[in-house]
């Protein structure tokens, strides 16, 4: 029963991995595009919800509103002003700056907020859960999170598939230079992709302060485990982005388990190790599309 | 398919870049608007400190013969390392209060070189060096063994006097001189001054000796240095909690990055444990301590090192009252500051006035360097560095932290200072606030009550 509680919270977990993943995996469909700054603006997407549920007093799940337009703002607003100008066959130049904006906004919030830890307060949510069974409890959070996810990754797929944005987003990853030969301004709609990065991964940083306290500077080990799953997904492929972070997920909760019955191992290194046998065997991913 | 990409980068470009990156400032800096304490704090931090310096300053200008008087100080270079950002920069947090308030005292006497170790040991002994070179008479550090190794190691090659605290000494010790504790040094120019190991595990049986649970303890002693040496079967604190008749539910080294605790949490609740104690990190716990809270796990006791030192951390919890851990430096310990005769208490008032924010333990160990330094070079009467040295070695100082002395020690050249314990309430004036049970290593601070049961 055990093994069975280590799988649920496992996905449960996964549901908050595939989230964080979901805007590094768009920007890399869209625009083969590295953004190494990804842990730390869903860090700064959870500040920006710390300052605006303090100051407006809502609740943190309400600050969506106001936290998920501003972070798109400020990704539309760099990807037309710095990141366009790293948009090439050359995935380096796209490294470094977001290498160096990820220094920038730790410093910044170490600056604005302080070291301290804080976290995001939603009330007796935080620690309710449903019970299964009698060994079987899952917690509201997480499962709002997985939810969550599901639902973004809904969204992602349906106007990528249904709408005319989402074409012309598949039109510039194929082929950019025909697409602005039909007339699309490759430019501004690389903009607009960085814009939902952005969005997804401030709703991931909210979650992520709902579940746990943060610090300005726990951003990069949310990016390790938001690669983990978009490797292990698929780059830039939605479903895959999903089924990476409940792999992912679940090999944290059964990699936990086996460290408590067999006294070693542990969550993150099982996890790690699933990353590595996917990226040995099948290097596009489990649902990726076949890289030149 | 790759679309051809200018390469090189126009003056257009570039200026392009730079406007964004102001413009990404900007925005961090609009997003933080109404966090503008924070700043506000730390401009108000020098006069404030001015204004509750003043009337020792006032008695200096004067020069009567008050203890604080500058005109028998020789004039020093001191250098000043601390982890100010980074994860360890809660433990630095205090630390511009104390400066500020030690330069408006001694800023004629003493030049402060202020480096910052960014929470990295490799920059630690860096700046060090750095300080070396610039021709410093003495280096005061703190903030774990992280910092206070790098930055002794390196003075003890340049042979220049250092001052640290804020580390356990075992593992400072330990690390410094390469070996077990015996009767030398760890290194002949530094001198340490905290508590160590055995001080912790006592005060956490003395805690839980007035906790009417089952003697069942829940271990959380995770795979990094501190885990380990907390965890360690001979060395570390299970010899001395099953001594005392408690079972450990221990179920191994896990990693501090782990996100899932629910195999844990089943383990402990399978065994019906009462107690939980471990050495977290605050992102860690609060991640346990919610887990804990959804699979039902609600221990009456939790008595967790490191996590919950700094009331600003346990207010990020989803449940902080209650919580318990080991205690160095409160604001009604009972004690005085030898350079400006404030007590405990004065100083933490002085730290609320100055930031806003509640007092922390560090503010009490920050200060403390600070006395034994100028007592110390006061009683040399110079820089020379030998001098100086053994200036130190002769330190026997009442200071905010209790007595100093470096021949009083388990080991040579170590003054062991006084350990407490209790928990973490909701409080009146701020959100949480400190609730004393344990006073074994210091009879005179108040005890608040026995330790109060997790509901």
């Amino acid at each position: 029963m055990e093994w069975l509680n280590a799988v649920v919270q496992g996905i449960m977990l996964g549901g908050l991995f595939a989230l964080f993943a979901t805007g590094l995996s768009l920007a890399f469909g869209v625009m083969r595009f590295v953004n190494l700054a990804h842990g730390d603006l869903a860090i700064l997407g959870a500040f920006v919800a710390v300052s605006v549920t303090s100051a407006l007093g809502l609740n943190p799940f309400v600050s969506l509103v106001i936290v998920v337009p501003v972070m798109l703002a400020a990704g539309y607003g760099l990807q037309l002003g710095a990141f366009n100008f790293t948009v090439g066959a050359d995935p380096l130049p796209s490294i470094l700056v977001t290498f160096g904006l990820g220094v920038v906004i730790q410093n910044a919030l170490l600056q604005t907020y302080s070291a301290d830890s804080r976290g995001l307060d939603v009330g007796s949510i935080e620690v309710e859960s449903i019970a299964i069974t009698d060994a079987i409890a899952v917690g509201w959070i997480p499962l709002i999170t997985l939810a969550v996810a599901i639902t973004v990754l809904l969204g992602l797929q349906l106007m990528l598939s249904r709408t005319a944005l989402g074409r012309a987003f598949r039109a510039v990853s194929d082929d950019p230079a025909t697409a602005r030969l039909m007339g699309i301004n490759d430019r501004n709609l690389y903009a607009v992709a960085m814009g939902i990065a952005f969005a997804t991964v401030a709703i991931a940083g909210v979650f992520l302060g709902i579940r746990q306290s943060f610090g300005p500077t726990d951003g990069p080990a949310q990016l390790l485990y938001a690669f983990e799953a978009v490797v292990i997904g698929g780059l830039g492929s939605v479903w895959g982005t999903l089924i990476g972070g409940l792999l992912l997920g679940v090999a944290h909760g059964i990699g936990g388990q086996v460290e408590v019955s067999y006294g070693y191992g542990s969550g993150p290194l099982l996890g790690h190790l699933v990353f590595l046998a996917v990226l040995a065997t099948k290097p596009a991913g489990l649902l990726g599309r076949r890289t030149e | 398919m790759a679309e051809p990409n200018k390469r090189t980068t126009s003056r257009r470009q570039f200026l392009g870049s730079a406007a964004a990156v102001g413009l990404g400032g900007g925005l961090l800096a609009a997003c933080s608007d109404d966090e503008g304490a924070a700043p506000a704090a730390t401009t108000t931090t020098a006069a404030a400190a001015t204004t509750t310096a003043a009337p020792t300053t006032t008695a200096a200008a004067t020069t009567t013969a008050a203890p604080s008087a500058t005109s028998d100080i020789p004039p020093a270079k001191v250098g000043f390392v601390t982890p100010r950002t980074g994860a360890l920069a809660d433990l630095g947090q205090t630390d511009d209060f104390v400066l500020a308030q030690i330069r408006s005292l001694y800023g004629d006497r003493i030049e402060i070189l202020d480096k910052d170790t960014e929470t990295d040991v490799t920059r630690a002994g860096e700046v060090t060096n750095e300080l070396i070179a610039e021709g410093v008479d003495l280096v005061l550090c703190g903030g774990t063994p992280d910092t206070t190794i790098p930055v002794a190691a390196t003075c003890d090659l340049a042979e220049v006097p250092c001052l640290s605290n804020l580390a356990p000494w075992q593992p400072h010790y330990i690390n410094i001189k390469g070996g077990p504790p015996g009767p030398e040094p760890a290194s002949v120019w530094n001198h340490h001054f905290f508590w160590g190991l055995e001080h912790m595990t006592q005060v956490y049986l003395d805690l839980w000796a007035q906790a009417d649970v089952d003697p069942v303890i829940g271990a959380l002693w995770g795979g990094d240095p501190d885990g380990q040496a907390f965890g360690d079967p001979e060395v570390g604190q299970p010899p001395a909690f099953e001594a005392a008749g408690y079972t450990i539910i221990d179920d191994g080294r896990f990693d501090l990055g782990t996100q899932d605790f629910s195999a844990q949490i089943q383990s402990f609740k399978d065994n019906d444990v009462q107690i939980v104690t471990g050495v977290l990190p605050p992102p860690v716990f609060a991640t346990f301590q919610a887990q804990a809270l959804q699979q039902d796990f609600n221990p009456p006791v939790m008595t967790v090192a490191k996590g919950l030192l700094f009331s600003s951390a346990v207010g990020s919890y989803p449940q902080g009252a209650g919580l318990s851990s080991e205690i160095w430096w409160t604001s009604r310990f009972p004690t005085r500051s030898s350079l400006t005769g404030e007590t405990a208490h004065d100083l933490a008032e002085a730290y609320i006035a100055a930031t806003g924010r509640n007092w922390e333990q560090p503010l009490g160990y920050g200060h403390s360097l600070w006395e034994v330094a100028i007592d110390s070079l006061r009683r040399a009467g110079t820089t020379e560095k030998a001098a100086l040295n053994e200036a130190i070695g002769q330190t026997d100082l009442d200071t905010q932290v209790g007595n100093v002395n470096f021949n009083a020690g388990p080991v040579p050249q170590l003054s062991t200072q006084p350990l407490i314990g209790g928990q973490w309430v909701e409080g009146e004036r701020f959100p949480f606030e400190l609730f004393i049970a344990v006073n074994g290593f210091l009879p005179d601070h108040p005890v608040d009550g026995p330790l109060q049961l997790i509901s």
